[in-house]
């Protein structure tokens, strides 16, 4: 069995956000392969690995940063890459990611039996990709799984999903979509062997020529959503900090976790 | 007046042909043997990589010279340093003896064994055998009675070769007794004292004749023969390899760790096979000899690590074996099956060992190199790692915080950055400590307070800096490591910068003894040496005295790696402290137990190294504790709080307690 | 054009979320000065149409299969979807529980809709939807604007206000058929693992109390598990509590420990050393009380209490004990 792998570029967790004209000044930004997608290319090389899957295909769509998390993904153990990269793709919202991760699945040809994605990206925090490129293809999905059993020959695949108050178990016919998060596997540290050899697998390159769209049809142009306007969220003010009698300050702090912060 | 022709023996008096000629085949056969067996040796250590060890010659050769002779690093425990001088000094009085006796019986024309030369050569022989068999004696009593932890698991060799030194000795005063009391007692062989005072008792029991001469004499001839013999097969190589070990020792600081050459096109990384090691790394694993100083000086095994850094070369010497000498499959037969990961993971390269090792071992970079295979060909790292390194990968640092963040701690206090002023006399380099850890950035405003004070024209790199990397590479990630140095090294010839300064000892370490392997070159300083030279030149004035009782932390990679012990403490008692040291400062500095990346580490057998410490503080009683290095004062600050005692004592860096006092 | 809102149910109930989507929605609505529909899918939940009405649902789609009994992506988007394009309402709501988040990228792509995730704030700007979203671990707030005719929004849950439910209102059911096919046999949901028992997993866990050095003692920290399971939290520990083998290993939060992300994170007796902050300064809340007013801790903490543990945290439970008396 094949399997896709879906991988994202994303700025790492500790960056300090500044915006810039009304766009995110990206100067200071060290990038990484999405911690989330990290999840799904080690489950995907452990099925390789107990030899139910033959190979792992690493897709991303971005601009050329985006080679650097599938070369992260490879040297995970994925055994090839795919780059969508097209200047006319800046500006797409999640719908045209999905529709052109799609195209570029059916270009490549690749005949797979799971696609993997991670829950969420850790910039965009929509989660909406996933079930996107499912509906698109018409596959079963499970999102937020936290376990995962494939049986490739009777072409079926158990998950558990993480919901409020436990798991739901969800049986799937192949291909179907899963969607990873924190609690399905401990990532594994790159050999460095494994680290140079990544920077020799092929990694596929198309443009949105390549895929049969035109300028139209992606980036801003073909989006549903754009943003209109990005603001920095209200400055948390520097920690108040409260002395005096108990009684005094538990009430202060009472209301402040009901009414700010809302946990009780 | 007697001749001084005749003040003198026959050699070989009494001694028929077919010994002669055997001592001259069993010698030339047993020498033989023995240089065979080190030419054998040899043969091995050359499957090993290259490495140019023959720098600076003649130092090389005085400084083992002094070490042979004149046991330096072998005396520094009193006991079995004494024991081996009497045995090493008596046995070499003896082989020359023997030498010039070889000449005298057999080199034509050469006659000199007589009169004063003779009488002052027995004697001299004489008491080279006594102090031999007192020394061998001293060592029986070591091993069958005190058997001192350090010296197990003991092999039957251990004995063996006292016994039979012994039997050599002993055997020769025999045959000498029994040659005066048959020659009839000569006067002037009262020189020859011991086997004098020895003939009379055989004498009065009737072993003074010439059979039993022959008897003892053939004794002592096959005695002495087993001796040469066992050489090449026991730890008596050690007369051989030892001295060379030390002659080709490595003259750098202790911690320095050598790159992994072509980083980027290597297939392999740290030692999967034993002939990736040097010749000498190999030559150190024939030229130890169990003596377990290493082991005992260990903090990690004395406080029930698995590591025992004498075990860990005697199993790679097994192992050296194995596969260099009997053949092993390198597939099948690896280091690591006899050398566990815990062990290797458990050692904080505090260099305890390198610093007592007599044969000047170095068991650090081995440690290092198998360190490296883990990490970077089998990922196979303690957990707690995984998450330090992704930190260090993203955010240049171990904790992870925002890289952009890392000037944060400067803020209002008025420094300068390289980039706005373009250059500046010192760099001050924060380090990562100083610029994310809250207890530490305490240390470095001091410091700055203390360089202002002195009008040092300094600057800092802010967001530029980078970690150095020592823990990384300390760990074995010599990728990671070689990724910040690289960077820091671009960042800091960028600017042309020339001194350095930085208040933390790891970060001194690397940026001074391996960053020129990257192409750093500069001049390091410490905080701890910049602070004591200034107040020697008067550019900074103590405005008040402090007063109590101190004690004060050698840091490893501050005192043992490069041999700060000095300052630190000067600057101490001119702060008008009272300083007490600690049972092991110094050159026997117990770590702290952050080193060797362990800082990133559970520790999870045995007892906390730095409770330990604290307990070699606390037992002084003092007011109060002085450190130098951000690690170090981390587990002292640890180390108190479990024991309840940071209230009572402070703890405080040498910066801080500087620019108290200048105020 | 009316505003739709999906209603959430699960095993025959409507989920907290559904209410304030559809109390959005009828605020939408009204502002639209358009109708208020409500699609709820499932099996056997007819009854629910009542409750939906009370909210100001002037109308109800209910598509009751047998299929539908427990959720199904592909079945529930085909459901839904089929209906939106159908219908096309002008807004879709759904709020943001993990069946909403799950199941409204499918409908939109579906529909070939705009959506938006995860909003805090909805308003009508010339007569369209506009959302403000958090993005980037909420360090940065997004204003999405629509360019496709319908304009669909998940809504996070605990943001937006709950109506109060009127039950004299009524409300249109329309039944909309359904028609299973072969693709919906490709999912099924086979079993639920309930986990209401136990405290939630630390590195999951919305809410965190931890306890460090200043508990002083191993019995100390039941003042700790009151709070947390007041709370609904998990109990973390400090590497000296670990240390001194008042908490286990696997309760330690930081350098060597877990790494954790809540939304609320109390420390109580912890002074917040660099090693302890590593593993949980992404906590979007911290609150710290510490006897030391110097405590680094203090330096990360939205919200500090100096003061006596012993003396606060009894006294704070009891607070909160007296505030979910009152709220019932």
């Amino acid at each position: 069995m094949k399997v896709v792998v879906f991988c994202k570029s994303v700025p790492d967790t500790e960056t300090r956000v500044k915006l810039k004209d009304n766009r995110l000044d990206k100067s200071e930004i060290k990038y990484i392969l999405n911690p989330y997608d990290e999840y799904a290319v080690e489950e995907a090389v452990r099925m390789k690995e107990a030899g139910k899957v033959d190979e792992v295909i690493a897709i991303s769509m971005g601009p050329e940063r985006a080679r650097e998390a599938l070369r992260s993904a490879l040297a995970i153990g994925a055994d090839r890459g795919i780059l969508v990269k097209d200047d006319a793709l800046d500006g797409s919202d999640t719908y045209v990611t999905a529709k052109v991760l799609v195209k570029a699945l059916e270009k490549d040809g690749v005949d797979y039996g799971m696609l993997l994605f991670g829950q969420q990206a850790i910039d965009g925090d929509t989660w909406h990709v996933p079930g996107q490129v499912a509906e698109m293809l018409g596959l079963p999905q499970t999102g937020s799984i936290i376990k995962l059993e494939v049986d490739p020959d009777a072409g079926k695949a158990v998950a558990n999903r993480l919901v409020e108050g436990g798991e739901e178990v969800h049986e799937m016919s192949l291909p179907c979509v899963v969607t990873c998060r924190k609690g399905l596997n401990e990532p594994r540290y790159p050999s460095l062997p494994n680290i140079m050899k990544a920077k020799r697998k092929p990694i596929q390159d198309y443009s949105i020529a390549d895929l049969d769209l035109s300028p139209e049809e992606v980036g801003k142009a073909g989006s549903f959503t754009e943003v209109l306007y990005y603001s920095l969220p209200p400055k948390k003010e520097a920690g108040k900090k409260v002395e005096g009698e108990p009684e005094e300050v538990v009430q202060a702090l009472v209301k402040f976790l009901k009414d700010e912060i809302k946990v009780i | 007046m007697i001749n001084p022709q005749e003040i003198t023996r026959h050699v070989c008096w009494n001694i028929p042909l077919l010994f002669k000629i055997l001592v001259y085949v069993g010698g030339l056969g047993t020498i033989a043997l023995a240089v065979w067996s080190v030419y054998q040796r040899v043969q091995i250590w050359k499957k090993g990589r290259e490495e140019d060890r023959k720098d600076n010659l003649k130092e090389r050769l005085i400084f083992a010279a002094k070490n042979v002779f004149f046991h330096t690093r072998i005396l520094k425990d009193q006991y079995p340093g004494i024991m081996h001088l009497a045995i090493f000094w008596g046995f070499l009085v003896l082989l020359i003896g023997t030498i010039l006796v070889a000449i005298e019986a057999d080199v034509p024309f050469v006659h000199f064994y007589y009169g004063a030369f003779y009488l002052l050569v027995s004697l001299a022989l004489d008491i080279a055998g006594l102090v031999l068999i007192i020394g061998i004696c001293m060592a029986l009593y070591r091993r069958l009675k005190e058997k001192p932890d350090r010296l197990q698991p003991e092999k039957a060799e251990d004995n063996l070769i006292l016994y039979l030194l012994l039997a050599v000795a002993v055997t020769g005063f025999l045959t000498e007794a029994v040659r005066i009391a048959a020659q009839g007692f000569p006067k002037f062989e009262l020189y020859s004292i011991v086997g004098f005072i020895l003939a009379i008792p055989l004498n009065i029991v009737g072993i003074n004749g010439t059979l039993a001469h022959r008897f003892f004499w053939f004794i002592h001839m096959v005695c002495s023969f087993a001796f040469i013999a066992y050489i090449g097969y026991s730890k008596l190589l050690h007369i051989v390899v030892t001295p060379a070990s030390i002659v080709f020792r490595d003259r750098r600081s202790y911690g320095v760790v050598d790159p992994i050459p072509d980083m980027e096109e290597a297939e392999s990384f740290g030692l999967t096979k034993i002939e990736e090691l040097s010749w000498k790394q190999l030559m150190d694993l024939d030229a130890c000899m169990r003596c377990g100083r290493c082991q005992e000086a260990c903090p990690a095994h004395s406080t029930d690590k698995p590591l025992s850094p004498k075990n860990l070369i005697q199993d790679l010497k097994e192992h050296m074996n194995d596969r260099l000498a009997k053949g092993k499959d390198p597939e099948e037969c690896t280091p690591y099956q006899k050398i566990s990961d815990d062990v290797l993971w458990a050692c904080t390269t505090c260099a305890a060992c390198m610093e007592e090792c007599p044969a000047y071992i170095e068991h650090i970079d081995k440690i290092v190199e198998m360190r490296r295979y883990l990490s970077l060909m089998e990922g196979r790292i303690p957990e707690e790692l995984n998450q330090t390194f992704r930190n260090m990968e993203n955010n240049y640092n171990p904790w992870g915080v925002g890289f952009a963040n890392r000037a944060d701690w400067a803020e209002g206090l008025d420094i300068p950055l390289l980039s706005e002023n373009g250059s500046a006399e010192y760099l001050l380099w924060v380090g990562c400590a100083g610029a994310y850890d809250d207890r530490y950035k305490k240390v470095l405003k001091a410091l700055v307070e203390i360089l202002k004070a002195a009008n040092i024209d300094f600057a800092i790199l802010g967001t530029e800096e980078k970690c150095c990397g020592d823990w990384a590479r300390r760990l074995g990630n010599e990728y990671l490591f070689w990724m910040m140095a690289v960077e820091n090294v671009e960042v800091l010839n960028g600017y042309n910068v020339r001194k350095v300064i930085t208040a933390c000892p790891h970060g001194y370490h690397t940026l001074k003894n391996e960053y020129p392997q990257f192409g750093g070159n500069y001049q390091v300083i410490h905080h701890t040496q910049l602070i004591a030279q200034l107040l020697e030149e008067g550019k900074i004035s103590l405005k008040k005295s402090l007063e109590g009782t101190f004690t004060y932390h050698d840091s490893c990679y501050l005192g043992r790696h490069n041999g700060i012990y000095d300052e630190p403490r000067k600057i101490l008692q001119r702060l008008g402290l009272s300083l007490k040291e600690m049972e092991k400062n110094r050159e026997k500095g117990f770590c702290c137990g952050a080193g060797g990346g362990r800082m990133w580490l559970e520790e999870k057998t045995g007892t906390r190294i730095n409770y330990v410490r604290c307990d070699h503080a606390l037992a002084l009683n003092p007011q109060g504790i002085a450190t130098a290095c951000p690690f170090c004062l981390t587990m002292f600050d640890d180390g108190l709080k479990a024991k309840d005692k940071i209230e009572e004592i402070q703890l405080k860096d040498i910066a801080e307690l500087v620019a108290e006092a200048i105020k | 054009m009316s505003v739709w809102v999906i209603a959430d149910q699960r095993n025959g109930a409507l989920r907290k979320p559904a209410f304030e989507a559809l109390s959005e929605g009828r605020r939408l609505a009204g502002e639209l000065g358009t109708n208020m529909e409500a699609v709820i899918v499932g099996h056997n939940v007819e009854g629910l149409c009542n409750e939906i009405a009370s909210y100001g649902a002037e109308k109800v789609y209910l598509i009751d299969h047998e299929l539908l009994a427990t959720y199904n992506p592909l079945a529930y988007a085909r459901a839904i979807g089929d209906l939106v394009k159908e219908k096309q309402p002008q807004i879709v709501l759904m709020g943001g529980t993990m069946t909403g988040r799950d199941l409204m990228p499918r409908i939109a792509a579906r529909v070939g809709a705009g959506l938006a995730p995860d909003c805090i704030k909805l308003e009508i700007v010339d007569g369209k939807l506009k959302a403000t979203r958090p993005a980037i671990a909420g360090k940065v707030r997004v204003e999405i604007g629509y360019k496709s005719d319908i304009q669909m929004a998940i809504l996070r849950p605990n943001v937006f206000e709950k109506l109060e439910p009127d039950s004299s209102k009524s409300a249109e059911v329309e039944k909309v058929p359904f028609e299973p096919t072969d693709l919906d046999t490709k999912q099924k949901l086979v079993e639920f693992i309930s986990k209401e028992t136990g405290r939630p997993e630390l590195t999951e866990a919305e809410v965190i109390v931890s306890g460090g050095r200043g508990m002083k003692a191993p019995e100390n920290f039941a003042i700790i598990e009151e709070l947390a399971d007041l709370l609904g939290a998990a109990v973390g520990a400090s590497r000296a509590a670990v240390d001194a083998g008042w908490r286990p290993q696997s309760d330690q939060v930081g350098q060597t420990g877990k790494t954790v992300s809540p939304n609320l994170y109390i420390a109580v007796g912890i002074s917040g050393a660099i090693q302890h902050l590593a593993g949980m300064s992404s906590s979007k809340f911290i609150v710290a009380v510490n006897k030391d007013p110097d405590a680094p801790i203090f330096n990360v903490a939205d919200f500090g209490v100096v003061g006596d543990l012993f003396k606060v945290v009894p006294l704070l439970n009891e607070e909160v004990k007296k505030i979910k008396a009152q709220e019932g």
